[in-house]
């Protein structure tokens, strides 16, 4: 693969051309935080927007771009990394996020995200919205307060004969994800669990599996986010 | 009750068929109910929950039955103030029923929605899709006892006068007025058919595309892509199927003037489509109406079969399709989902679509004007619109105007016309607020009248809505943030939660409740909105906010100053300053 410059935060880089930006960037020991992309990811979603960057000086998600030649990135500047926060913090007050109850809790990349970017509180008003729970899956519980509408799991996620099975409704402040019951029933216990594991947040649970793994032992408390810079 | 429906008929439809057929069980049963959902999704082999996820999404979709006859009332700003408020309540009288309810007999749903595009005749309501203008309480009992009779929407329309030109026409008959108040040498000249597909086809592909590019032609949708270089960039890419896409979804509330083209230049509009298909080598198009034009889908395709008839349309297929009720169709990806029969949430760019677009195929996504204005490129030559205008916007501009103004209607006026010469022309008398180009535009105030209508100035898709002393800023803005707040796709964080987020502080501030901070937090916020989303409906939608505080700064200051002083303002950020400081140690 032939190599380009991009210049980020006025440092100069040699990466491949063509690549995503947050893996390219990440190459280069540059981690731009993302809730809705993850490493690996064949098509962003870029529903997310916590990877806003400055490119070519507009803003944009770094997950929606490729590396091109002579790109110029703006990435740590107080500007930028507000923005980013900002918008952590509005899923936060959108939802209804109490960490401490979760079952996600230190497996959460919504929660890591707040701590990274020491965000304390939100500037937002609480919005306490009212979300249903859906307990009538047979393997899933679907706990909406806490979904960040990413989209994974509507759009990456298929059963073992490769149907979807969870989707959208609604639209605007009033999408919620939902799940198709009769296919749900037949998902095999491995299945259940990549569903689990690929939702960012506490949104998609296993029945009975929530605190399989104790407190302490989770993912971003054994290897917080900011050790990775 | 919602009515059964024998749904085998679709057995082996295409997905991309999929809103078509939605259309017609939401006509034939009042409504698409669970049980109707699976068994379609049976027929056409995919999951209930891809059905659901279209269904839910589109605003004249439903679920539960909304009846045999359907209401649906104009809730934009203008028709409010043009006494909306009193039509509702008559007719919720009069049905024995409250909006988004049934009539007492059962039969009558009575809804809301957003700008059917009827601002210079409101208030205006669509009786199944039939649009009924200038409403009065008298109309609206005549129209609910005819309803109750069981006279159609059509019936009871043509009662009350039909309107002129194509209007009247036997494929149209609805009483919707044109409304042509200052016509240019532009648009309005007479069409001779066929005259500019010829002009096109006696040229080379590369020929019409250099004519489109040395008129100036930048899209009229309000991004003001150059047109030539959409075309130019599509025509050298070599593909097995292009496709030319006519952006009919006039969503921006106060626009009406493709109302006006598609009813009266609709042929003018299909010839266009035509040499834009000539010049990139397409063979394939389609008209994308939005839902509240559905009175026009017959009259378009009369049209296209005329030209068909007349043979200029050769190699090339045309189709109307129709939307379902969604703004955010409006954005040329969102559009594009829409027509291959999903829900209409914008897709990422890069890739854009005239690179990757319909069913991944290279795609020109035009507005209705700037196909109309192709066309007429093709016949008079470059100069018919670059003799006109600014540096940078070239040519006439269509406005929609209304509000209050003595003469509501079309317009046309050269690029780099002054707001205030505007305001004259249309009869404004004391305009203290005009929005030029709809909520997603600017707000601006006296101050600003001098400026001129341009892509370099103050740019505008269309919609020039007046208002007068007596209005009161915050009803509109409120009226556009609850609109924003609607019609928001939900796909991104931003828009979906920040427009909730902004409308409820600018109630907030209307109330007399906000802080001395909260002014800042309204720009601080919207800007944050706007540099986040993911496409042009949030990135816009905090325009209105950041530009009547820019217009009207000391307005807001008022409603400030009644504020309840007992509050203090709390600064979060300081308060955990000395927290996060430990913590980083």
């Amino acid at each position: 693969m032939s190599k380009i410059d991009i210049t980020v935060d006025g440092v100069k880089f040699s990466v491949p051309e063509n690549i995503n930006l947050v893996e390219a960037l990440s190459h280069q020991g540059i981690q731009v935080p993302t809730l809705c992309w993850y490493q690996g990811m064949d098509e962003c979603l870029g529903t997310c927007r916590v990877c806003t960057v400055k490119v070519g000086g507009r803003h944009s998600a770094a997950c929606t771009m490729k590396t091109q030649k002579d790109m110029t990135i703006e990435f740590d500047t107080d500007e930028l990394k507000d923005l980013r926060r900002g918008v952590i913090e509005l899923l936060f007050v959108e939802g209804n996020h109490y960490c401490p109850s979760c079952e996600k809790s230190g497996d959460c990349l919504l929660q890591a995200q707040a701590q990274d970017m020491e965000m304390t509180h939100s500037r937002f008003p609480y919005e306490f919205n009212n979300y249903d729970l859906d307990f009538s899956g047979k393997n899933i519980l679907l706990e909406r307060n806490r979904c960040v509408h990413c989209k994974r799991c509507t759009e990456l996620f298929s059963d073992d004969e490769g149907h979807k099975v969870f989707s959208f409704i609604g639209k605007g402040a009033e999408t919620r994800v939902v799940f198709d019951h009769e296919r749900e029933k037949k998902l095999s216990p491995h299945k259940a669990k990549e569903a689990m594991d690929l939702c960012p947040v506490g949104a998609i649970l296993v029945k009975g599996q929530g605190f399989s793994k104790p407190y302490g032992e989770r993912k971003y408390e054994k290897e917080p986010l900011w050790e990775k810079k | 009750m919602q009515q059964a429906m024998d749904l085998t008929r679709y057995k082996g439809r295409q997905r991309s068929e999929l809103i078509e057929i939605l259309w017609d069980i939401q006509k034939s049963c009042g409504g698409i109910s669970k049980q109707l959902q699976s068994s379609l999704a049976e027929q056409l082999n995919l999951s209930t929950s891809t059905i659901e996820e279209v269904v839910t999404f589109y605003h004249f979709f439903s679920e539960e039955y909304r009846g045999k006859n359907q209401i649906y009332l104009d809730t934009s700003i203008i028709a409010q103030h043009r006494g909306m408020k009193e039509i509702r309540e008559t007719f919720e009288k009069e049905l024995g029923s409250k909006i988004g309810g049934l009539s007492s007999c059962g039969t009558i749903g009575l809804f809301e929605t957003a700008c059917i595009g009827m601002s210079d005749q409101s208030p205006a309501a669509l009786i199944d899709f039939v649009p009924f203008p200038k409403l009065t309480p008298k109309k609206v009992e005549i129209i609910v006892k005819e309803l109750k009779a069981g006279v159609s929407a059509k019936e009871i329309a043509k009662k009350f006068g039909l309107g002129d030109g194509a209007n009247a026409s036997k494929f149209v008959r609805t009483p919707v007025c044109n409304n042509i108040q200052k016509k240019g040498d532009v648009f309005f000249t007479k069409w001779k058919k066929g005259e500019a597909v010829s002009s096109a086809l006696s040229k080379k592909p590369n020929e019409v595309i250099d004519m489109i590019t040395a008129s100036g032609l930048r899209g009229r949708g309000g991004a003001g892509f150059p047109t030539g270089m959409k075309w130019k960039i599509a025509s050298e890419l070599s593909a097995d199927q292009k496709y030319i896409v006519c952006n009919a979804d006039e969503g921006e509330p106060g626009t009406f003037k493709d109302r006006l083209l598609l009813t009266e230049f609709a042929g003018l509009l299909i010839e266009g489509m035509k040499v834009a298909s000539y010049a990139v080598g397409a063979d394939k198009g389609f008209i994308y109406l939005r839902a509240e034009y559905f009175y026009l889908r017959d009259h378009l395709e009369k049209q296209i079969k005329d030209l068909e008839s007349k043979g200029l349309l050769k190699d090339f297929k045309l189709k109307v399709k129709m939307g379902a009720g969604a703004y955010v169709c409006g954005e040329e990806s969102a559009l594009l989902e829409s027509l291959e029969g999903k829900r209409g949430e914008p897709r990422m760019k890069p890739p854009f679509p005239v690179e990757v677009g319909l069913f991944g195929k290279p795609t020109i996504v035009n507005n209705v004007e700037t196909f109309v204005l192709a066309a007429q490129v093709m016949r008079y030559g470059p100069q018919h619109l670059n003799k006109m205008g600014t540096e940078k916007s070239k040519g006439p501009r269509l406005l929609s105007i209304s509000g209050d103004v003595e003469k509501p209607g079309i317009y046309e006026f050269p690029w780099g016309v002054t707001v205030a010469e505007v305001l004259k022309i249309c009869g404004a008398k004391n305009p203290k607020i005009v929005q030029v180009g709809g909520p997603s535009g600017t707000c601006i105030s006296k101050n600003d009248f001098v400026r001129q209508l341009a892509f370099e100035d103050l740019p505008t898709g269309g919609s020039f809505m007046v208002f007068d002393e007596s209005r009161d800023l915050f009803e509109i803005l409120e009226n556009f943030m609850q609109f924003f707040v609607d019609e928001s796709c939900g796909n991104c964080t931003p828009c979906r939660a920040g427009n909730v987020i902004l409308r409820d502080l600018l109630k907030k501030i209307n109330l007399g409740k906000a802080r001395p901070s909260d002014l800042q937090k309204m720009i601080d916020w919207g800007t944050l909105v706007s540099k986040t989303s993911r496409c042009g409906l949030g990135m816009s939608s905090p325009n209105v906010l950041l530009t009547s505080f820019k217009s009207f700064e000391d307005e807001f200051k008022n409603k400030i100053k009644n504020s309840d002083e007992l509050f203090f303002d709390f600064d979060e950020e300081k308060a955990t300053k000395e927290y996060r400081e430990f913590h980083r140690e």
